[in-house]
């Protein structure tokens, strides 16, 4: 009994001496609030961003000559006309998308399985670098090229008089190239994450490498091609600057790729390079198309980090 | 759950030979093929690469045949019709004046045009010919040295003038160099016709038969657009004359304060969300957040920073608030841009010093905390220095996005055409991508041109820093 208390006593005068409680550390408090400052940043920028496109496309609306319905609807985009359809844009937008989605779907997702289920590492090596210069190309550059080659390629093959000087044939085929490298390694990703078991298993019945790959590990990533397709559409939507320089320096609904209409992102580059008065309904117009990209964009890579989700639970 | 990342291994036993069923062999073809047809996407890509950098090279050079944009015959002198004869104002009349006129002039004036008084016959000659005075014009290389200075002092600025005068004196230049200047500074000397790099290389004999054809007498030559002088000089009017100088400049200004304020904020968010948000709401929101905005299109952040840095914040983004002497008049300068694009390379920054400090081993953490360190000296004195390699190889391809943006700085700049070299964070600025936008979307050969230049300077730039994120991250990858 006399031993036990006096270990006790011990005890406590230890305790006295070395406190448990958590130290206060000013410096490192403050260093934790600072990098929380940074992280918040980015929920200022879309903040600000919403705030900005929403604000300005209220005024925009608000004026008289504006009526939702027919921003909807009408086919004819001329602000200072009092014609606000935003369909020849919307048009545009999504048949250059398609043009380049067409390209860049098919050669990013076969050079994803070349680079995933065919190429030994040192291969890979070599060949990697190809598809991340192509993603380092400025995208002005591939606007360049669409003018000056693409438009030249496809009227000699087409017809000067069928091929318009500008058209969305072009911008959209180029804007396939340089969607391909993201396509490509979004799908890479989605194909090295499928397990290595299932290829076993298919191998294991007989199955050639081809059919392994087409049959087996495409389909199980699925849901990761999707989601690569899906960033590729959204990329397309909002790239401006081969639209701005090859697809057309005029809102135009039409539905042939080889005539020339503006896409939205062209349209808000287009407006704003000029001496743009604050005042104006062309430059509150310009956040109503933004507001709506900005939706579309958003919309989409939601989706597809969804469908990203999707394959890392499974899997 | 475990993900094994290394791909199925390369060499799978050879398949037994069953002879008997041909659907083997069948199979075994449609698979070599498939398999060649999946390596032509990589060939594609790599000829695609190639194609879009030599049609780039193709214009930065090659034959062009060179004209004058302002007659000869309208800025030299002339000698006035009243010094003239009799005779040679009636040769004027009978060369000039065409002939159906000529047979009904008699009529009109009552006269023919031998009786006519000089006076008259100069009258005549004023209201049938136009400018009578290109007739009676003397060409440049019949002119003496003094009315050569002449033809320059009445055809060009004072300021230009007295800046050419003051650059080397008129008096001490040779007439050679004084017909140059005219043909330069008065006559624009400029490419009527530009032919590509590689038909001018190996078919020249061809491209010199068409010049003699279509532009009898006109000078021709070879011309780079891509030359040391083009990147040192002022932006102009004009292809022939224009340089990169300023948009150099420009861009260079704008990457380095994009540098100063991204990397820092962009690194810090990426250590918070990686070694100090715990699973609270916000900090899934903030990560969710910085998914997104890397999806948003760069022309909406363009918009934003119209709206915020250049209209809303004008008397901060134009320096006037600072007391700076005479501000631009409205916001659009360096430090609008450099906020702007810094915004849009944070996500990327973010995201990409995430990877990297998750990549660092946890026993690296576990080893320093069980010694007594804090988090933030853990952090700062093992985690970082592990993760700094990886996390500069991000930055790097982040500044390189950076550099070749374009559409956020038209939006913000409004390209605007700037002739002077920007020169701190509150001057109205010129990037080189937005010369090059500026100047391809001009559809004019010359315009093409120097677009392509400037574009081999961006891509020079471009390519480097992609080169070196490459190799960095492939180093590391090996010592892993």
């Amino acid at each position: 009994m006399a031993v036990i208390t006096q270990s006790s006593s011990a005890q406590a005068s230890v305790r006295e001496r070395i406190s448990l409680k958590k130290k206060p550390r000013p410096g490192e408090t403050i260093i934790q609030s600072l990098l929380f400052v940074s992280g918040f940043i980015s929920i200022l920028t879309t903040i600000g961003i919403v705030l900005v496109l929403v604000s300005e496309a209220l005024v925009f609306f608000a004026s008289p000559e504006v009526s939702l319905i027919e921003f909807f609807t009408d086919t004819v985009w001329a602000p200072e006309a009092g014609r606000v359809g935003i369909l020849p844009l919307v048009t545009s937008t999504v048949i250059t998308s398609v043009i380049a989605m067409i390209i860049a779907l098919p050669i990013g997702l076969s050079a994803a399985i070349f680079l995933s289920e065919y190429a030994s590492p040192r291969a890979r090596g070599y060949l990697k670098p190809i598809l991340e210069l192509l993603a380092g190309v400025p995208t002005i550059v591939y606007g360049f090229f669409a003018v000056t080659f693409m438009t030249p390629v496809l009227k000699s093959i087409f017809g000067a008089d069928v091929v318009e000087f500008y058209n969305m044939a072009s911008a959209g085929l180029v804007m396939g190239v340089m969607i391909v490298p993201i396509v490509a390694s979004m799908s890479e990703d989605a194909l090295s994450a499928v397990p290595r078991a299932l290829r076993e298993g298919s191998y294991g019945l007989g199955a050639t490498r081809l059919e392994t790959s087409l049959k087996i590990v495409v389909p199980a990533a699925v849901s990761g091609i999707a989601a690569a397709l899906i960033v590729g559409i959204s990329r397309a939507f909002g790239e401006t600057m081969i639209v701005a320089l090859a697809a057309g320096a005029g809102p135009n609904f039409t539905f042939n790729p080889f005539q020339a209409a503006e896409t939205m992102t062209g349209h808000i580059a287009r407006i704003s390079s000029g001496d743009l008065s604050f005042d104006s309904l062309d430059y509150t117009s310009i956040f109503s198309i933004g507001l709506l990209l900005f939706i579309m964009t958003l919309t989409l890579n939601m989706i597809s980090r969804w469908f990203v989700r999707r394959y890392r639970e499974v899997y | 759950m475990a993900v094994s990342p290394s791909p199925f291994p390369q060499r799978l036993p050879a398949p037994p030979e069953i002879g008997a069923d041909p659907s083997v062999r069948r199979r075994q073809r449609i698979g070599a093929i498939g398999q060649t047809g999946l390596f032509l996407s990589l060939v594609i890509a790599l000829v695609a690469l190639i194609v879009l950098l030599l049609d780039v090279v193709n214009k930065i050079g090659g034959m062009a045949v060179y004209g004058y944009k302002v007659d000869p015959l309208t800025v030299v002198p002339s000698i006035p019709l009243e010094e003239l004869s009799q005779e040679e104002l009636l040769q004027i009349a009978r060369d000039f004046i065409p002939a159906e006129r000529l047979d009904e002039l008699p009529d009109e004036l009552g006269a023919t045009l031998e009786e006519l008084t000089t006076d008259d016959l100069i009258g005549v000659i004023y209201n049938e010919v136009p400018n009578p005075e290109t007739i009676t014009a003397r060409p440049l290389d019949t002119l003496a040295d003094q009315e050569l200075i002449e033809v320059l002092d009445n055809n060009i600025t004072d300021a230009r003038f007295n800046q050419l005068n003051a650059e080397k004196p008129f008096e001490s230049r040779s007439r050679e160099e004084l017909i140059e200047l005219i043909e330069e500074e008065v006559l624009l000397e400029s490419a009527l016709k530009t032919w590509p790099l590689f038909d001018s290389l190996f078919n020249r004999q061809a491209i010199e038969e068409e010049i003699q054809a279509n532009y009898p007498g006109s000078e021709y030559g070879f011309h780079w657009w891509l030359t040391p002088e083009f990147i040192v000089s002022d932006l102009t009017t004009r292809p022939e004359t224009t340089g990169l100088r300023p948009a150099i400049i420009g861009s260079v200004l704008v990457i380095f304060f994009t540098i100063l304020f991204a990397v820092p904020v962009g690194i810090a968010a990426g250590i918070y969300l990686e070694e100090f948000a715990g699973k609270s709401r916000i900090n899934v929101l903030i990560q969710t957040n910085i998914y997104n905005l890397s999806g948003v299109p760069s022309i909406i952040y363009g918009m934003l920073g119209v709206a915020i840095f250049v209209r809303a914040l004008s008397q901060f983004s134009s320096g006037a608030a600072f007391g700076i002497p005479d501000p631009p008049p409205n916001g659009r300068t360096v430090i609008s841009a450099a906020l702007t694009m810094g915004l849009l390379i944070l996500p990327l920054i973010i995201i990409n010093t995430q990877e990297a400090i998750r990549a660092v081993p946890q026993s690296l953490r576990d080893g320093s905390l069980a010694l007594g360190a804090t988090k933030w000296q853990t952090v700062r004195h093992h985690v970082l220095p592990v993760a700094m390699p990886s996390i500069l190889t991000g930055i790097i391809l982040g500044i390189s996005r950076a550099v070749g943006e374009t559409a956020p700085l038209i939006v913000v700049g409004a390209a605007a055409f700037v002739t002077t070299d920007p020169s701190g964070l509150f001057s109205t600025f010129t990037v080189l991508p937005m010369q090059i936008y500026t100047w391809a979307k001009l559809p004019f050969d010359t315009f093409r041109n120097i677009s392509a230049a400037a574009i081999v300077v961006l891509l020079v730039v471009v390519i480097l820093f992609n080169l070196t994120a490459i190799i960095m991250r492939n180093r590391l990858r090996k010592s892993l």
